[in-house]
């Protein structure tokens, strides 16, 4: 399903992994992409993953997983030469693009992706819809806030704090 | 059944996630601005209490540094008076093999000739235009570039003297501005005044966050004559060449805490006619370089509660006649000097 270009069977081709998501779908993608999580990378290193073994991943779904590899096969490139000092001015722009209209999705998306990236440590990944996130949120007021994650209403006290802050910080809420 | 199943299916989730809600939430609030996390206090306690540790800060604090351009270049050159710069312009130079890229810039009506000298501290640079009374604030941390309120024009044809450091005691970042009412050409009849004002910051003592502005108010007017030159700015204090007369030297020194000039020793040797030599600051010390035809001589002074009083730090022979300024002076006794378009 998410596999990637490269052809199989060829001699040199890549190593292949299988990753298997909670909903028990079987994803194969190149060793060098699923390296992009820390997590994965001591099991791929040990040799796991291979033949017809898969890892497992019991905290993300196929929905998220497939998207978090079609982040992974296409950093990948970029990866595997060190952070890439020598790309392109080129390259980096259609990297920059890719993530852009990546991290274009739908909110709960975003969540999972979130989540997904920080179980499987992946650190562009994580600071990429991070930083959407932040951009997402950073002109909401509090309430809003509360609102967006499903707090319950605050209580008298709570809003009396919440009163008496803005009105100390005025700057902050113009 | 189905529907309690769900329910529970639900609240397990909202578990897992609190779980390692934090760590994914700090990685969120790292990238947010000042004034939203300055806002985002009041959400809830967990958010507060994340936002005011000091692990966030400091890790807030890499960031930025990690953000910031390695150097940043402010071309200075004079213009002649028939010609103007109708903006300042801050350029981030990264590293070795880079382009530098414009960082920020601020238009200036009727635009400028020149800058004086840059002053910096903890990551904020001053500017003052040359001839001009305007000053500007640059918070590379930011890319903020602010233009501070003009106050009364110098009546001089010479640089305006700007002087920028921090209040040690509240942590305030202060600007004091010296100029001329009036001052006949031998420099015996003459009105000095200062103007100072604190930076202000929409989060204060934070240089890291955004800049709002500075009033610059008048403060006590000194009954001395001001050399036109760049002072030397130490946290707590700014060091200013002067003298009641031209042959009289003394030195002002501002305290930041209470805006009060009081008088400092001047160093041998040192001459308000004199514009060869220079006070300088050596990395956090008060010097002065006198030049006199191939000799200049560094003297030093500390000034840490006791009588300051001035040490001849060494003397060079230079093969030139030079301008030479010391700047720098590093571990293991090098120092280096600028000079008309040399460098040693």
């Amino acid at each position: 399903m998410a596999a990637p270009e490269s052809g199989d069977g060829n001699n040199g081709a890549a190593r292949m992994v299988t990753l298997i998501s909670s909903d028990n779908t079987r994803f194969e993608v190149e060793a060098a992409a699923a390296s992009l999580s820390q997590t994965l990378q001591l099991t791929i290193l040990d040799g796991g993953g291979g033949g017809g073994d898969g890892i497992p991943l019991p905290n993300v779904d196929s929905a998220t997983l497939s998207k978090v590899l079609e982040y992974c096969i296409k950093h990948a490139p970029a990866a595997a030469n060190g952070g890439a000092p020598n790309a392109t001015a080129v390259d980096r722009a259609e990297l920059e693009r890719f993530d852009n209209e990546f991290v274009n999705i739908d909110q709960s998306v975003l969540y999972s992706l979130i989540m997904a990236a920080h179980n499987l440590e992946i650190e562009g990944l994580q600071s990429l819809v991070a930083k959407k996130v932040a951009d997402m949120i950073k002109g909401k007021s509090p309430m809003e806030i509360r609102r967006t994650l499903g707090f319950p209403d605050p209580t008298p006290e709570e809003q009396a704090e919440m009163n008496a802050h803005m009105l100390e910080y005025g700057w902050a809420y113009e | 059944m189905q529907g309690l199943r769900e329910a529970k299916a639900k609240r397990q989730h909202t578990l897992k996630a609190i779980d390692i809600l934090d760590d994914v939430l700090e990685e969120v609030l790292l990238r947010l601005p000042v004034k939203s996390l300055m806002r985002f206090k009041s959400v809830c306690k967990s958010w507060h209490d994340i936002i005011g540790s000091l692990h966030f800060e400091r890790r807030q604090l890499l960031l930025a540094m990690a953000r910031q351009p390695s150097m940043l270049i402010l071309p200075v050159q004079l213009l002649p008076p028939s010609r103007r710069m109708d903006k300042i312009k801050f350029f981030a130079y990264p590293g070795h093999g880079t382009v530098a890229e414009l960082m920020c810039e601020k238009l200036c009506s009727p635009g400028i000739r020149g800058c004086t000298q840059p002053i910096h501290c903890d990551g904020l640079v001053v500017v003052a235009a040359a001839l001009s009374s305007q000053i500007f604030v640059c918070n590379p941390a930011t890319k903020e570039l602010v233009l501070l309120p003009t106050g009364s024009p110098d009546c001089s044809k010479k640089s305006q003297m700007v002087g920028f450091s921090v209040d040690t005691s509240t942590g305030e970042y202060k600007v004091v501005r010296c100029f001329r009412r009036y001052c006949n050409a031998d420099m015996t009849n003459y009105s000095i005044g200062f103007l100072g004002g604190s930076l202000m910051f929409v989060s204060p003592g934070e240089p890291d966050y955004e800049l709002l502005n500075c009033l610059l108010l008048s403060v006590a007017d000194p009954p001395y004559l001001v050399k036109s030159m760049t002072p030397v700015c130490l946290p707590g204090a700014i060091y200013w060449s002067a003298g009641i007369t031209v042959f009289t030297q003394a030195m002002l020194r501002f305290y930041l805490h209470d805006e009060q000039f009081t008088m400092f020793p001047a160093s041998p040797c040192m001459e308000l006619a004199d514009d060869r030599s220079n006070l300088t600051n050596m990395v956090g010390k008060l010097g002065y370089a006198h030049t006199t035809g191939h000799t200049m001589k560094l003297w030093m002074a500390e000034d840490d509660g006791v009588p300051p009083k001035w040490s001849l730090y060494f003397t060079i022979a230079t093969m030139d006649r030079l301008e030479l300024d010391p700047f720098l002076c590093l571990p293991r006794s090098y120092i280096s000097l600028s000079g008309f378009n040399s460098y040693l």
